[in-house]
C-alpha cells in the first residue's frame, strides 16, 4: 500500500477550498462556456445482465449473417461471434432488443450505443470480479488489486465539485456500505453506500437544512473538536513519520470535511434538493424492493449531477456479488409468477436461468434498470449545456461487475452507452459486436476505460489495468469514439 | 527485468578475463551474472511465474532452502540445474550456457565468496520466504522490541467499546462502522496505514453513528452509574451546571467512554470547552440531546480513535509501554474491548431488568486496576490477568450476549468459552469466519446425500445448508420454547473453545480430535433436519450439550482440517472445482508456513478445463496444470490439497466421486519443509495426523499467534519471543501459556521509533 502523506492529501484540496465561495458562479459560468467539464456515470449490476437483454434483431441478424451456428433466444450470446473483423451495425434498432425499450420511452435511444463482445479474462469470473472489471486486474474479495476507473477519472474530473466521486447503490436491505467493486488504491477499498437514506444526508442534508440545521450545526462543532484536538495530538507526537502520517491524514479528513460543509452550504440557493426519506411506512428509502430503492438512488445522482456535486459517479446495483436482493416489484408485473415466490432473491432467481419464467423476470429487471438508467439521461438531457445538452457531456455506461452470466468466465461483458456525443462518442444507436474472446480482433474491457480517458481529455490513457502480455490492443475502441 | 540486465552488465563488468583462472570473486561475480541472466525473469523480487524464492543476490544463494531443511538454496539450484527431467530455467526459457553449471558448483566449493557489484538481498517480502529455523534462533544480547505505533480502533474494536441500551434486541448496531481493517492485512490486528481518512469521518459523522445514535447510547449508560457516580448526577438536572460539573462530565466521558485511560489536562479542557458551549446554549429541557451531542463529539478525541503504543524511553535505545499502553495492548489482544469498556444490557431470560453483560466498573476491570497502580508491567501479573479473561467454562455464556439473543439460545452452544481474541485468532488463522459468504451449488453432491439435492434449490439438505451459514433457523422443544440454534461457523467454534480450555496439546488434539460439535435436529422443523448431515449422522442429534458433543468415526475425520467449515470455506462452488488448489494452498502457506506465490504473480490463465461428467476435480486438475510452468506452484498446493478429495466441496464425505469412480484422497507428499512428511499419504485423516505429530508444523503454528497478537509479520529479530513462546508451549501443549509468554516478552513490552 503506498504511504499516507499529508501534502499528497491535500493536493488539490486546498485549492479547491480557495475557490468554494465562489463555486456557483463558476457552475453559472459552465453554463455558457464552449468546453463544458466532462463528466461520467458508470452504473454497474452486481450479477451481470444478459446479451440477449441488449441484443436487437437487426444486431443479431447481422451476427447470423457471420456464423455458422445462428442464434435463437440464447441469453448468451457470445459463443457466436465467430467472426474475425469488427460488426458494426449502425441504426441497429436498440429499442427493439428485449430490455431496451425503455430508451425509446425517455427519448434517448437515439443517444445510446451497444457495444458487446469485449472480454476481461484477467478479471477472473464468478459471481463477481470484485475490482477486478473496473481496475482490469485480477480480482479477489479479499483485497482490491488496484485502483478502479472510477477513482482514476475522478482524481482528473473533479473540478471544483464537492465530492470527487459519489458511490451510491443498493444492496441487501441491511447494507449500508459495499466496499467489493472500487477501490483507490491496491488494497484500499472504496465504499459505495448502498443505503439511499444515507445518500440522501450525506448529500443533500446540508443543502437542505442550511446553516440553522440542527445536524449541520452540530456537525461542524464536532469538526471544530476534532481539529484542535488533532491539532494538539500531532504538537505532542513523538513517533516515526509513518505513524505521524495517521494523524496528519485525519487532520485533513476533518480539514476536508469542513471545507466540504462549506461549500455545500453555499450552493444551497442553486442547488434543490430531492425529495428526503420521510421515515413513514411505504417511503421508498426503506422499501425491501431493491429497484424501488434503485429509483430513488438514481432521482438522487441527477439531482447531484445537475446541481453540480460531481462529476464522476458510479450507482450500483447489488455491488460485489450481493446477491440478497429482492425485484418484487418486477415480479408483480411477470403473468403467472408464482406468488409463493414474490420474495425471491436474485441468486435464487438467477439459478434458474434455464426456467422461462426465470428468464422472463431476469429481463424484465434489467427492463426496469434500464428504464430508471433512461430516465436519469432524460433529465441530463432536458439541461442545456454547450451548443448541446448536460447529457452530450456526460458520458453514461451500464455494465456488470462479472461479466456474461451467473458465474461468469468473464468472457463477454456487454456494455450500454449513453450520451457523451460532445465528447466524441459514437452514441448514435449503432450497435458494435467484437469477435469473441480468442478471436482475432477481439477487443477488452480495459479498452473501453481507454475510451472514457480519452473521451474526457486523457489521451495517454491507453493501456489501462494490469493486462500486461495479455493486453490485446491499446488505446481506446475507434468505432465507439473519435 | 530491466534492473535485472542492469546488474548483470554490472557483474560481468567486474568479472576478470575469460583466458585466467577466476578469482574467488571473479566466481561469485559470474555467478550472480548467471543468476542476474537467467533466473531473476521468474525469481525476481517478489518472484513471478511460480518461482518459490527471488535469486536476485548471492545471498539468496547463500540462504536455507525453506523446502528442503539444512540444505542451502544453491545446492538446490545446482540440482535443479542439472535435473533432466524438472530443469531450471524451465523448457521454452533461454537455456543455460556451457559451463554455467559448472561455474555456479565452484562457487559454491569455494565457500561462495562475495562480488563487489552484488546489490544484496532485500527484506523478505513475505515472512514466509525466511528460513523457519532463523526465526527461532535467539541471541539473548540484543534487546528486542517492537516498532512503535498508533493503532487506528478496527471496526470491532469501536463496536464493542460502545454501550449497547436502548434496544436489547438489536445489541449490533454499529457493527456496520467503517473502521474496517486494511484487507491486504493477512489479520485484522495487524495495524498498517490505517487512518481517519476523508470519506471514513463522513461515514462516522452519519446519524446512525456519531450523527445520533451513538451519543443516546452513551448517555443513558452514564445515566444508569448515576447511583454509584454521584458527581455524574448534576450535568443531567441542573439548569447552569458549574464549571467543576461540566469538568467532571468531560473527564467522565473521556475517560470512562472512550480513552479508557486518565485523560491528559489539553485533553479534559478541549472536551469540557465543548460541553459549556452546547450544555450552556440549552435549556434544561433539551439537557439530555445536548449531552448526546457532547459524547458524540468526544468520540473524535484523537487518542480515543488511535491507540498509542509509543512508549517512555528507557536508555537503552528502547521504549517501555507505559502502564496504560500495556494494559489496552494487553486487553486488545485478548478482547475486542479496552479494559474497562462499557457494560451492555442484554435480553437474558427475558425478565425485566435486563442483565448487564459487566458490573458497573466495565469489562476486564482487573487489567484497568493493574494499570492503575503500575503493577501491570510485573510479569507475574501479566500472566494472571491473561488467564483470568482467557477462557474458561460458563453454562450461561454470557461472553455471547451481544451476539446472541435469549439465554435459550446462548445454551444451545457449547459451555466452553473463550475470549473473543483467542476466537478471533482461531477464526482468521483457519478462516472459516468466511464460511457464511462461501456459495455452494448442490453441497450434498457426491455424498450419501446427494439425492436430497438434485435440481431443486429448495430441498431440505440445500435450505438446511443455508441455515448453517446464515444462523436463521429455529428449534422448537416439545414445550414450545423456540431458540436459535448454532451456526456451523459456531460450533467449529465451541469445538476450539473446549480443546483451548482443556488446554493440553491444544494444536495435536485440534488436528486430530473426533469430538465434533453439532446442532440438535430434534425438532419440529423439516428443514433443520438435514443441519447434522455435514458430519455424516444419520441420528437426529438430542437438543441438549451433552447430545450436541459427538464423537465422529475416526475413519471419517480428524480435526479442524476434516470440519465441515475448513473444508467448505476453502473449497470451490461445485463438486467438481479445483478445492484441491485452495485447500492445498492453505495448508503449505498457514500451517507449513511456505511462500506459494499469490495469484498476482501468475502471468498465464490460471483456469481448470470445463466440467466433464467423466473427470473429477482432480483429474481436471491435473490436465490443467502438468506443464511445467505452472508446476511450480501447484506441485506445492496439489499435493498438499488431494488428501482432502475424500470430502467434496461443501465438506460432505464423498461416497463417490464426480465421474462415479471411488474417492480418491491418496498424495505423495513432496518439497515439505519438514522432511518426515513426505512421501505417501492415504487421505485427509492420515495427513492430519502426521501434520500433528510435527514440530516444524507446530513452531508455524507459534508464528502464526505471533502474527495475530503482535498485529505483525515476525522478523528474525522477534526470534527470542517465537522461542520463549516454544518453550511455554512445549511444557504441556498450552495455547494461554504460550499467550502468556508472548504478552511478557520484550517484543511485546517494548518499542523502538523507526528511524531512531
Amino acid at each position: 500500500m503506498s504511504r499516507i502523506t499529508r501534502r499528497r492529501l491535500l493536493g488539490g484540496s486546498l485549492l479547491a477550498m480557495g475557490s468554494s465561495l465562489v463555486a456557483p458562479l463558476v457552475r453559472t459560468l459552465w453554463a455558457h462556456a464552449p468546453t463544458p467539464q466532462p463528466r461520467v456515470v458508470i452504473v454497474i449490476e452486481g450479477n451481470s445482465f444478459y446479451t440477449r437483454s441488449v441484443l436487437s434483431p437487426l444486431a443479431q441478424a447481422q451476427i447470423n449473417a457471420m456464423t455458422g451456428r445462428p442464434l435463437t433466444t440464447e441469453m448468451i450470446t457470445d459463443d457466436h461471434y465467430e467472426h474475425t473483423s469488427v460488426l458494426e451495425i449502425p441504426n441497429s434498432g436498440l429499442a427493439s432488443a428485449a430490455s431496451l425499450g425503455p430508451l425509446a420511452t425517455h427519448g434517448v435511444d437515439t443517444k445510446a450505443a451497444v457495444v458487446l463482445g469485449l472480454s476481461c479474462a484477467i478479471a477472473g469470473g464468478g459471481h463477481s470480479s470484485y475490482q477486478g472489471g473496473f481496475a482490469c486486474a485480477r480480482g479477489n474479495q479479499a483485497q482490491a488489486p488496484a485502483i478502479t476507473i472510477d477513482a482514476v477519472l475522478a482524481s482528473r474530473l473533479h473540478g471544483d465539485t464537492p465530492f470527487d466521486a459519489l458511490r451510491i447503490g443498493v444492496g441487501g436491505v441491511n447494507q449500508r456500505l459495499s466496499y467489493s467493486t472500487c477501490a483507490f488504491d491496491r488494497g484500499r477499498p472504496a465504499p459505495i453506500s448502498t443505503s439511499p437514506i444515507d445518500a440522501y444526508n450525506r448529500l443533500f442534508a446540508t443543502i437542505a437544512g442550511g446553516t440553522t440545521d440542527p445536524r449541520v450545526q452540530k456537525r461542524a462543532t464536532a469538526l471544530d473538536y476534532a481539529r484542535s484536538d488533532v491539532t494538539a495530538a500531532l504538537a505532542a507526537f513523538s513517533g516515526s513519520s509513518r505513524e505521524r502520517a495517521k494523524l496528519e491524514a485525519y487532520l485533513t479528513a476533518v480539514e476536508q470535511s469542513q471545507a466540504r460543509q462549506a461549500r455545500l452550504l453555499a450552493l444551497a440557493g442553486t442547488v434543490t434538493p430531492p425529495p428526503g426519506p420521510t421515515g413513514v411506512a411505504g417511503d421508498p428509502y426503506a422499501e425491501p424492493d431493491a429497484l424501488t430503492r434503485l429509483e430513488v438512488q438514481f432521482d438522487l445522482a441527477a439531482a447531484a449531477l445537475i446541481g453540480g456535486l460531481t462529476n464522476v459517479m458510479v450507482v450500483a446495483s447489488g455491488p460485489g456479488g450481493g446477491l440478497d436482493l429482492n425485484y418484487r416489484s418486477v415480479f408483480e408485473t411477470i403473468p403467472n409468477w408464482p406468488a409463493i415466490q414474490m420474495d425471491m432473491d436474485r441468486h435464487t432467481l438467477q439459478h434458474g436461468i434455464q426456467i422461462p419464467i426465470h428468464q422472463e423476470a431476469i429481463l424484465a429487471v434489467t427492463r426496469k434498470q434500464i428504464d430508471l438508467i433512461g430516465r436519469f439521461a432524460a433529465k441530463l438531457d432536458a439541461v442545456p449545456e454547450g451548443s448541446g445538452t448536460m447529457l452530450d457531456h456526460t458520458i453514461i455506461v451500464f455494465i456488470s461487475d462479472n461479466g456474461e452470466q451467473h458465474h461468469s468466465q468473464s468472457r463477454e461483458w456487454p456494455v450500454l452507452l449513453l450520451g457523451g456525443s460532445a465528447l466524441g462518442l459514437k452514441t448514435d444507436g449503432r450497435t458494435v459486436v467484437y469477435p469473441r474472446i480468442g478471436k482475432a480482433n477481439n477487443r477488452q474491457v480495459s479498452n473501453l476505460w481507454n475510451t472514457l480517458g480519452h473521451a474526457t481529455g486523457d489521451d495517454t490513457l491507453n493501456e489501462f489495468g494490469q493486462e500486461g502480455s495479455g493486453r490485446i490492443a491499446k488505446g481506446p475502441l475507434d468505432e465507439i469514439y473519435g | 527485468m530491466r534492473g535485472g540486465f542492469v546488474v548483470a552488465a554490472i557483474a560481468l563488468a567486474a568479472c576478470g578475463g575469460e583466458d585466467e583462472p577466476p578469482s574467488t570473486e571473479d566466481l561469485g561475480c559470474k555467478t550472480l551474472a548467471i543468476m542476474q541472466d537467467k533466473c531473476v525473469s521468474c525469481h525476481g523480487a517478489p518472484p513471478l511465474r511460480g518461482a518459490p524464492m527471488p535469486l536476485t543476490s548471492l545471498a539468496h544463494l547463500r540462504g536455507m532452502s525453506a523446502i528442503h531443511a539444512g540444505t542451502p538454496v544453491a545446492e538446490r539450484a545446482v540440482l535443479r540445474m542439472q535435473q533432466a527431467d524438472r530443469p531450471m530455467p524451465p523448457v521454452g526459457e533461454p537455456a543455460l550456457a556451457d559451463g554455467d553449471t559448472a561455474t555456479v558448483r565452484a562457487w559454491i566449493d569455494a565457500g561462495m565468496p562475495a562480488c563487489e557489484a552484488d546489490p544484496g538481498a532485500p527484506p523478505e517480502a513475505h515472512p514466509n520466504q525466511i528460513p523457519q529455523d532463523e526465526l527461532f534462533a535467539c541471541n539473548a544480547d540484543q534487546p528486542a522490541s517492537s516498532p512503535a505505533r498508533l493503532r487506528r480502533l478496527d471496526r470491532s474494536e469501536w463496536r464493542f467499546n460502545l454501550p449497547s441500551f436502548s434496544d436489547v434486541n438489536n445489541p449490533t448496531f454499529a457493527e456496520v462502522n467503517p473502521l474496517d481493517s486494511s484487507a491486504s492485512d493477512p489479520f485484522s490486528t495487524y495495524s498498517s496505514d490505517e487512518t481517519v481518512d476523508d470519506l471514513v469521518l463522513d461515514f462516522m459523522l452519519e446519524p446512525g453513528l456519531l450523527g445520533e445514535r451513538i451519543g443516546k447510547e452513551m448517555i443513558l449508560h452514564a445515566n444508569s452509574l448515576r447511583s454509584t457516580t454521584p458527581e455524574l448526577s448534576c450535568i443531567f438536572t441542573d439548569a447552569a451546571p458549574n464549571d467543576a460539573c461540566m469538568t467532571y462530565f468531560a473527564t467522565y466521558l473521556l475517560e470512562r467512554a472512550v480513552l479508557f485511560r486518565p485523560a491528559l489536562p489539553d485533553e479534559v479542557m478541549r472536551l469540557t470547552a465543548v460541553a459549556k458551549t452546547v450544555v450552556l446554549a440549552k435549556p434544561l429541557a433539551e439537557r439530555t440531546a445536548a449531552l448526546e451531542q457532547v459524547a458524540n463529539t468526544a468520540w473524535l478525541t484523537t487518542r480515543a480513535l488511535f491507540r498509542s503504543e509509543i512508549g517512555t524511553d528507557t536508555g537503552d535505545g528502547r521504549r517501555r509501554l507505559t502502564d496504560d499502553e500495556l494494559a489496552q495492548a494487553l486487553a486488545y489482544a485478548l478482547s475486542d474491548r479496552a479494559p474497562g469498556a462499557p457494560r451492555t444490557r442484554y435480553r437474558g431470560d427475558g425478565t425485566l431488568p435486563y442483565p448487564y453483560t459487566a458490573g458497573p466498573e466495565g469489562h476486564m476491570p482487573a487489567i484497568a486496576a493493574a494499570a492503575r497502580d503500575g503493577s501491570i508491567q510485573e510479569p507475574t501479573v501479566l500472566d494472571a490477568l491473561v488467564r483470568q479473561y482467557a477462557s474458561g467454562q460458563d453454562l450461561d455464556r454470557v461472553d455471547l450476549a451481544n451476539d446472541i439473543s435469549g439465554t435459550l439460545s446462548r445454551r444451545s452452544h457449547g459451555e466452553y468459552w473463550t475470549s473473543p481474541r483467542i476466537s478471533g485468532f482461531f477464526r482468521e488463522w483457519l478462516g472459516y469466519e468466511s464460511f457464511p459468504t462461501k456459495f455452494k451449488d448442490q453441497p450434498g453432491k457426491t455424498s450419501k446425500y446427494q439425492m436430497l439435492t438434485d435440481i431443486s434449490v429448495f430441498s431440505a439438505l440445500t435450505a438446511s445448508y443455508l441455515q448453517l451459514q446464515t444462523g436463521y433457523y429455529n428449534v422448537v422443544d416439545a414445550g414450545g420454547a423456540a431458540w436459535k440454534e448454532p451456526r456451523l461457523v459456531d460450533q467449529l467454534d465451541d469445538m476450539i473453545s473446549r480443546i483451548v480450555a482443556e488446554d493440553h496439546d491444544v494444536l495435536k488434539t485440534l488436528l486430530t480430535t473426533t469430538r465434533f460439535y453439532s446442532a440438535a435436529t430434534a425438532d419440529t422443523f423439516t428443514a433443520t433436519k438435514a443441519t447434522h448431515y455435514p458430519y455424516n449422522l444419520d441420528a437426529y442429534v438430542p437438543m441438549t450439550r451433552d447430545g450436541r458433543w459427538v464423537t465422529l468415526p475416526p475413519t471419517e475425520r480428524a480435526g479442524v482440517l476434516t470440519h465441515p467449515a475448513w473444508l467448505a470455506t476453502h473449497g470451490g462452488n461445485f463438486d467438481d472445482d479445483p478445492s484441491i488448489v485452495h485447500r492445498g494452498k492453505w495448508i503449505r502457506e498457514n500451517l507449513l508456513c511456505q511462500f506459494v506465490p499469490p495469484l498476482s504473480a501468475v502471468t498465464v490463465q490460471a483456469m481448470v478445463g470445463p466440467s466433464s461428467p467423466d473427470l473429477t476435480a482432480r483429474e481436471r486438475l491435473d490436465n490443467a496444470t502438468a506443464d511445467e510452468v505452472c508446476q511450480g506452484c501447484h506441485r506445492l498446493m496439489n499435493t498438499a490439497g488431494y488428501p482432502f478429495e475424500i470430502y467434496n466441496h461443501a465438506g460432505f464425505v464423498r461416497v463417490i466421486d464426480h465421474d462415479g469412480s471411488p474417492p480418491n484422497g491418496a498424495s505423495t507428499l513432496v518439497d515439505m519443509p519438514d522432511p518426515s512428511l513426505d512421501g505417501p499419504v492415504t487421505n485427509a485423516i492420515d495427513f492430519s495426523y502426521k501434520l500433528a505429530a510435527s514440530h516444524y508444523v507446530e513452531r508455524c503454528f507459534i508464528r502464526q499467534a505471533f502474527r495475530y497478537y503482535m498485529g505483525r509479520d515476525e522478523t528474525r529479530a522477534d526470534a527470542c519471543a517465537l522461542t520463549r513462546m516454544e518453550a511455554a508451549y512445549d511444557q504441556k501443549g498450552s495455547f494461554i501459556d504460550m499467550l502468556s509468554a508472548l504478552v511478557s516478552s520484550d517484543a511485546f513490552r517494548y518499542r523502538t521509533v523507526e528511524g531512531n
